[in-house]
């Protein structure tokens, strides 16, 4: 119950952070100048969310309730590691491909579809971890 | 912290304090076009009902209906719908299949898949790498909820199927993108 508290009271806060961060994101897109400003807010962007993934996956790996999860051989922080990097691999492989699609790699175009792949990819990682969180609290340990 | 700022936080939490709409995150969420649309210009257009075989999985009947699985299963019990989620999952695992072939043998994508631009990569390292992320993520969710609601089984299956209906669409888009692009 006391790690559910702390976990919704951590959550709550990163949410808050989140929205103020996001709006940053807003006044990037909005100042750049051209496409490569519009693909470097992006790649901040996804650096960003990346951040955050990391933390949520931290406070996670923390947790004693996930000790038993994956690999019990190895820490439990590095288990959320590798599960980390092993999403970062994949995600750069499809946002690869997705620039890839857009003028076989040519062109300004094609680097911008890769990072905002990148930038939705990575949010929808975040909402994975979150629907985890989520979970956990529901479950009530 | 101020007040307003504790205020602010207890309102977010009242809701859901994990929603975060794409509005609030920045730009148009990155979504996946309908699964029609594209079959309709690139996947073959009789892959749902085709007996589809692949070195991959094993071989599902081709008249597998996952609603009417599901509605005998339910009668059953969960560990019986997980079943019929875990062959509706593989009848998916088989399209996505299909769907890679069709890019791996598209002269259009073999700059990317052998290099030549700095947008490159290995196919088959993409789709193992979701593999991975797959069955490490639907582990650990179904991990988060271990005793409390469901078994194991069926939170892993419905899992595994959902993001693997999601990465059907996303590798859709993939083609969708190819024909869109002007000439």
């Amino acid at each position: 119950m006391k790690n559910a508290l702390l976990f919704s009271l951590v959550s709550v806060i990163c949410l808050y952070s989140l929205n103020s961060k996001a709006a940053e994101y807003d006044v990037c897109l909005s100042s750049a100048r051209n496409d490569y400003d519009i693909a470097a807010c992006n790649v901040d962007e996804a650096t960003r969310l990346l951040r955050t993934a990391n933390s949520k996956l931290a406070t996670l790996a923390a947790n004693p309730y996930f000790k038993n999860w994956d690999n019990p051989k190895q820490s439990t922080s590095q288990n959320f590691k590798d599960f980390l990097d092993k999403w970062v691999l994949f995600r750069d492989q499809y946002c690869s491909l997705i620039g890839y699609t857009y003028s076989q790699g040519q062109g300004s175009i094609s680097r911008i579809s890769e990072t905002k792949c990148s930038v939705d990819m990575t949010k929808r990682l975040v909402s994975d971890i979150d629907q985890v969180v989520s979970s956990y609290n529901e479950n009530g340990y | 912290m101020k007040l307003e700022k504790l205020l602010f936080c207890g309102l977010l939490a009242w809701g859901n304090p994990f929603a975060v709409s794409a509005q609030q995150l920045g730009g148009a969420d990155f979504q996946p076009v309908s699964n029609s649309a594209v079959r309709s210009s690139f996947v073959r257009s009789d892959v749902s009902t085709a007996p589809v075989t692949s070195a991959k999985s094993p071989k599902i009947k081709e008249d597998f209906d996952f609603e009417k699985c599901r509605k005998r299963a339910s009668v059953v019990g969960e560990d019986e719908i997980a079943k019929c989620m875990s062959q509706e999952t593989s009848r998916l695992d088989q399209l996505i299949d299909i769907v890679y072939d069709n890019i791996l043998n598209d002269p259009e994508f073999s700059g990317w898949n052998n290099g030549g631009t700095k947008f490159r990569g290995k196919l088959d390292d993409l789709h193992n790498t979701w593999v991975t992320y797959r069955e490490d993520y639907c582990s650990l969710y179904a991990y988060s909820l271990d005793g409390y609601l469901g078994s194991n089984l069926y939170n892993t299956e419905r899992c595994r199927l959902d993001l693997t209906r999601k990465h059907y669409d996303y590798m859709n888009v993939l083609i969708q993108n190819k024909h869109s692009t002007p000439d």
